[in-house]
Formats: structure tokens, sequence, C-alpha cells
């Protein structure tokens, strides 16, 4: 049986594999966690009895899907970004874009990492230049934070400060780790808070049915 | 048997430094960081007497709360050496499993991901997901070399 030293030496030699491979770097982990959460809106609106199809800001329908590394603007044609169409039947159309920017209750421009908007809103914005989607189109605004370690307090404080500027009861906080004093404050204020989110986790089937619920109320009001 | 509070230090020391090298840094100083952040916080009532008023220290790291007849102090614990080597542990398996099973299900939705930046400046990172999904056999591994050296480490 190894010791506990040959073992760590052994783990080492893997993890330096994977590292060489891109990973356990923080910013492309976010990326690729992001994406997650909006193919879990996908689901959850294919669930509610959305059709779906994956188009290119020229609204072209695409099958390769292409996402921001870093935040933008829902305007910018170039690269074609894919964002998903959802349509309900006899409701109005909406879209679900991942890393853009949102014009909170102060007017001032905001990351939203995952965002479900009328197609209408979306449409205003690709039509002028550099034009931010109001936070009072938004049905769905997900922050995602994808953390190594348990997740810090401060998370706590950033997503209550977003949930003011936007309307808090369209946000969710979607992340893979957890931490009680996170979860406390967050659920003292009454936020929409989902943890463990993972494919082997329960979090990512309660998120689902999060979203669910906000595309039933889409619904019903439209 | 579990190994000593002196020995899980040292294993925690050498699978750091280790990370460090092997390119890890982000992952050691998250862990890092919440090591100096300190253990979750524990709620302790304490009897509403003149004497409990005694427990209040400016200077300790305690948020004191009133609530209803007692009173509740939100504690601040550091981690054990063991917790650390934990930590280390954990955050290695959501660094590779945890992100590797995310790619795993992506890709059986969609043929091809990517990711690009918007605008094209220096040291812009794009990449394609494929890394994790073709390489299950060292994530088998890992996850196995994880579970000895826990195995090991508590007995």
């Amino acid at each position: 049986m190894p010791t506990p030293d040959e073992l760590v030496n052994a783990i080492s030699g893997v993890v330096g594999t994977f590292v060489g491979l891109g990973a356990i770097a923080a910013s492309a982990d976010n990326d690729r966690f992001e994406a997650y959460v909006w193919s879990l809106v996908v689901r959850a609106a294919i669930a509610e009895g959305a059709v779906v199809t994956y188009k290119n800001p020229l609204k072209v329908a695409v099958g390769d899907l292409l996402f921001r590394t870093s935040p933008g603007s829902i305007s910018s044609k170039s690269p074609s970004f894919t964002h998903a169409e959802i349509v309900f039947p006899g409701k109005p159309e909406l879209e679900a874009h991942v890393g853009i920017k949102i014009q909170g209750k102060s007017r001032v421009p905001h990351e939203c990492d995952v965002v479900v908007l009328p197609m209408s809103e979306a449409d205003t914005c690709r039509a002028a230049e550099n034009l931010h989607p109001r936070h009072s189109s938004l049905v769905i605004a997900a922050e995602c934070k994808y953390y190594y370690s348990n997740l810090p307090f401060r998370l706590s404080r950033e997503f209550l400060g977003l949930c003011k500027e936007m309307r808090a009861v369209d946000c969710y906080f979607a992340v893979n780790t957890s931490k009680e004093s996170v979860e406390k404050v967050l659920a003292y204020y009454r936020c929409h808070c989902e943890t463990l989110v993972l494919p082997t986790a329960a979090g990512s089937e309660t998120l689902v049915h999060a979203f669910r619920r906000a595309f039933r109320d889409f619904k019903r009001l439209n | 048997m579990a190994i000593s509070e002196v020995e899980a230090r040292r294993l925690f020391e050498k699978l750091a430094t280790q990370l460090r090298e092997a390119g890890a840094s982000t992952l050691v100083d998250q862990v890092i960081d919440e090591i100096a952040q300190g253990k979750q916080v524990v709620y302790k009532t304490v009897a509403r007497r003149r004497a409990a008023r005694q427990l209040q220290r400016a200077e300790a790291d305690e948020i004191y709360v009133e609530r209803g007849k007692g009173r509740e102090y939100a504690e601040t614990l550091d981690y054990s050496a063991h917790e650390r080597l934990d930590l280390l542990l954990e955050a290695l398996e959501r660094a590779i499993l945890d992100a590797q099973q995310i790619e795993s299900d992506l890709l059986k939705r969609y043929s091809k991901v990517r990711f690009v930046p918007e605008q094209q400046v220096e040291n812009a990172r794009s990449f394609e997901l494929s890394g994790f999904a073709k390489h299950e056999r060292e994530v088998e591994r890992l996850r196995a070399l994880i579970a000895d050296l826990r195995t090991q480490t508590t007995g």
C-alpha cells in the first residue's frame, strides 16, 4: 500500500497532467460553469413546453455553440455569439444569453452571467450600437460562481448588491460549492440561492425547478 | 489509524507546494484564503446575565447579535490540520472531477462548444470543450488517489 507521501506525489503528478490540458484555470472554469447554467435554463424552458433553437446575432440557426470569455454587449455582431431562442406557443418570444451587460436601476450597466429576456428588448438593443437591455425586462438573471474552495463570504454581499440593482425576484445565485454563512445571509434576504449545482448533485435539479417556475410565471403574466 | 496533527500539517504543506509547482496556484490560493477566513460560524446562545456582558471583547473576531431573550454570538474558529488537508483535497475534486462532469454533461447535449473573447486583445484566451472528456482514465485515477489519501490520513 502506498504511503501518504507517495500518494501526495502521485496526486501532484496527475494534477500536473491536467494543468497541461488547461485545467484549474479559474476563468475557464467559470466560463464552462456559466454555459452549464445556461444549459439548465434551456432544459427548464423545454420542460415547460418551449421550442428552443440556437441562433447567432443575425438570427441564423447554428449547431455549434460559441460563448464569450468575458461579459460583452448584446449588440456585438462579431464574433457571432450563440443565444437560445425560446418560444412558448402564443407567448412573446424569449432569448437566453451568456455574459451580457444589463442596465440596472441606477442606469449603470452590470455584467450578468446568464440572462433570459424578451426578444423584443434584445432586438431593440441589437438595432442600436452598445445599448444594453433594461433590468425591468428580465425574466431570469443568474449570477454563476465556480469555486475550488468553499464560497468566500463577500460573494453574498456582492449578490445582494446585484439584487438591489435588478429586481430581486428575477435574480438567481448559482454556485458549484456551498458555505453556510453565505446561504444564511441570502436566505435572510429571501434571495434565490442554489448551491452544489453539478450534474450529479441535487442543486442542478432544484435550479431547473426554480427556472421552470420563472417560465411558468412568465406564461401566466403574458 | 489517523495521522497526527503535525503529520497532517506537513502533508498539507507538501501537497500545496507541489500543486503550486504543477501550476495550480489559483487553487492553493483559494484554499489558503478560506483557511485564513476561519471555520464556519457557530452560534452560541448565552444566558442574559450581567456576567455575560463581560464576554464582549472589542478586539475579538466575534460578532454580537441580540435576538429575543437570549444572546447569540457568531464565532470564528480555526481549521485543524486534518481539516486543512481535506479542504485542499476537496478543492482538487472540484477543480478536476467536478469540472470534468460539467464538461461531459455539456458535450452530451452539444457537439461543439467554444469560448472566445469579444474583442481580440493581447493575451486574450480562447478554448474549446474537449480537454477533460478524453481523459476519463486519469480522472478515475485521481479520484482513487484522493480517496486513498483520505483513508490513510483520517484512519
